[in-house]
């Protein structure tokens, strides 16, 4: 997400979808800044993409990735919370 | 920082896939419901590096699919008047109703336009004003914020020649509506993550207690839907049945606050026709009393439609998860997304456009 800026009451941010980049309306998730990613449907930001949570969540399947090949017992094999 | 190519990871999708190899015991199927989940699982193959095990079955989540017969013939008859401008989304435009598709009336001298966002045709409207500007508004949940955003813009902004053609369609009803299918084979489902994005997923959970079903909310590039899986399989093999959160960077339990309030106050829930599947109820959306200036179906008088569905179509069998695109003797040779018999073949969500686009001539078995 690049410029915020006002359509019609409304705010508005420049969002670049790979090399596109289309107005997008922020009605639905005003509490956003430049660099944030946000999720797009149909012209309206409908949620932003939380990094922490991504982050966290990608260490997990790191951990799956790095220990599936050993055979744990399966209440050894739990998640940690994300 | 996460995002997207990451999620596309080949060497965690083999650690991944590992996993479900390890963990799984028994056979189970599961739908995934979602028709940009199913996109993601034919284009990268997923179905078929899975163990023999499981089974993924195709959902009904493709909006422009199960959009009713009736509303693409009323659409068809409203955007054919000389004082209309019709607009929706391409998609929709190009399904075939009972007498050919919606754009195919350009030919005719109607005047129908492809927009990106529902607040692009209230644009239209203001931009013309001695004509009457329709959009057809369609969807799961996700895109019930900015359908309902484009009316409050209507009324805001005092636009009276633009209005809606309403025809949204709810998640969860339709899991419901499936799990009470005779022959159902649904064991437990990938929930969408997108729809959930915007409403959270607390309904989702009475679901999984009342049926049974393991349900794990996921997101749509090959890793998230392996990890759904995985989380899944878990369930079913410890005999749990709850609903997890495979898509935390974009989900929460609540969804997005504001989003369900637009929606609350424009829409109200009603009984709805899915194509392919029936009636279903409570399972949409219509426009409130409130906007009811805004309503085409209220603004438009409408002949009586006759519907006529092709009989070689099984999309809706399809949508239920009871058979694959290429179970259908149509597909591929008399159903193409250029020729399409059912809306299944259309959207870029559809099952049946998928399989023919990643070259699914072939179930599994013949393939192999």
């Amino acid at each position: 997400m690049t410029a915020l800026s006002e359509r019609d009451g409304l705010p508005y941010a420049s969002v670049r979808f790979g090399g596109v980049t289309r107005d997008v309306c922020l009605a639905c998730q005003p509490d956003v800044a430049p660099g944030d990613f946000v999720l797009v449907h149909v012209g309206l930001a409908i949620a932003k993409i939380d990094r922490e949570q991504a982050a966290s969540a990608w260490r997990v399947l790191e951990q799956i990735g790095a220990t599936a090949e050993v055979a744990l017992p399966p209440e050894s094999s739990e998640e940690p919370e994300p | 920082m996460k995002y997207l190519e990451e999620y596309r990871d080949p060497e965690v999708a083999a650690g991944l896939l590992r996993e479900i190899r390890r963990v799984v015991r028994s056979p189970w199927v599961i739908m995934e419901v979602c028709g940009g989940q199913t996109h993601s699982i034919v284009r990268y193959g997923i179905d078929r590096m899975l163990p023999e095990e499981i089974e993924l079955v195709h959902g009904p989540g493709c909006p422009v699919c199960v959009t009713a017969l009736e509303t693409i013939d009323r659409a068809h008859a409203i955007a054919a008047r000389p004082d209309v401008i019709f607009t929706s989304f391409g998609d929709m435009l190009r399904v075939p109703g009972s007498h050919g598709d919606l754009l195919s009336l350009r030919g005719r001298g109607a005047d129908v336009r492809v927009v990106y966002s529902p607040l692009d045709a209230v644009g239209i409207a203001r931009q013309n004003p001695d004509k009457s500007v329709v959009f057809l508004g369609i969807g799961f949940e996700t895109t019930a914020p900015a359908n309902a955003m484009a009316l409050v813009q209507a009324r805001r902004l005092r636009v009276p020649n633009f209005s809606m053609l309403l025809s949204h369609v709810l998640v969860p009803p339709s899991i419901a509506a499936i799990l009470q299918t005779r022959g159902n084979r649904v064991q437990a489902f990938l929930g969408p993550g997108h729809v959930c994005a915007v409403v959270g997923y607390r309904e989702y959970e009475a679901i999984a207690a009342r049926y049974g079903v393991p349900i794990v909310i996921t997101g749509f590039e090959p890793v998230d839907l392996l990890e759904g899986i995985l989380m899944a399989v878990r369930q079913l093999e410890a005999g749990q049945a709850v609903v997890e959160n495979q898509y935390t960077r974009t989900v929460t339990r609540d969804g997005n606050y504001i989003a369900r309030e637009i929606i609350h106050e424009v829409f109200e829930v009603t009984d709805r026709k899915w194509r392919g599947i029936g009636a279903i109820p409570k399972s949409g959306y219509k426009i409130s009393y409130e906007y009811r200036d805004y309503d085409a179906d209220r603004l438009f008088a409408v002949d009586e439609i006759a519907t006529e569905e092709p009989a070689a179509c099984i999309s809706g069998m399809v949508l239920r998860g009871l058979k694959k695109p290429c179970d259908c003797p149509a597909f591929g040779t008399t159903c193409t997304p250029r020729t399409p018999l059912g809306a299944t073949m259309v959207s870029a969500e559809g099952a049946c456009a998928a399989y023919y686009q990643y070259g699914r001539s072939v179930p599994e078995e013949a393939a192999e």
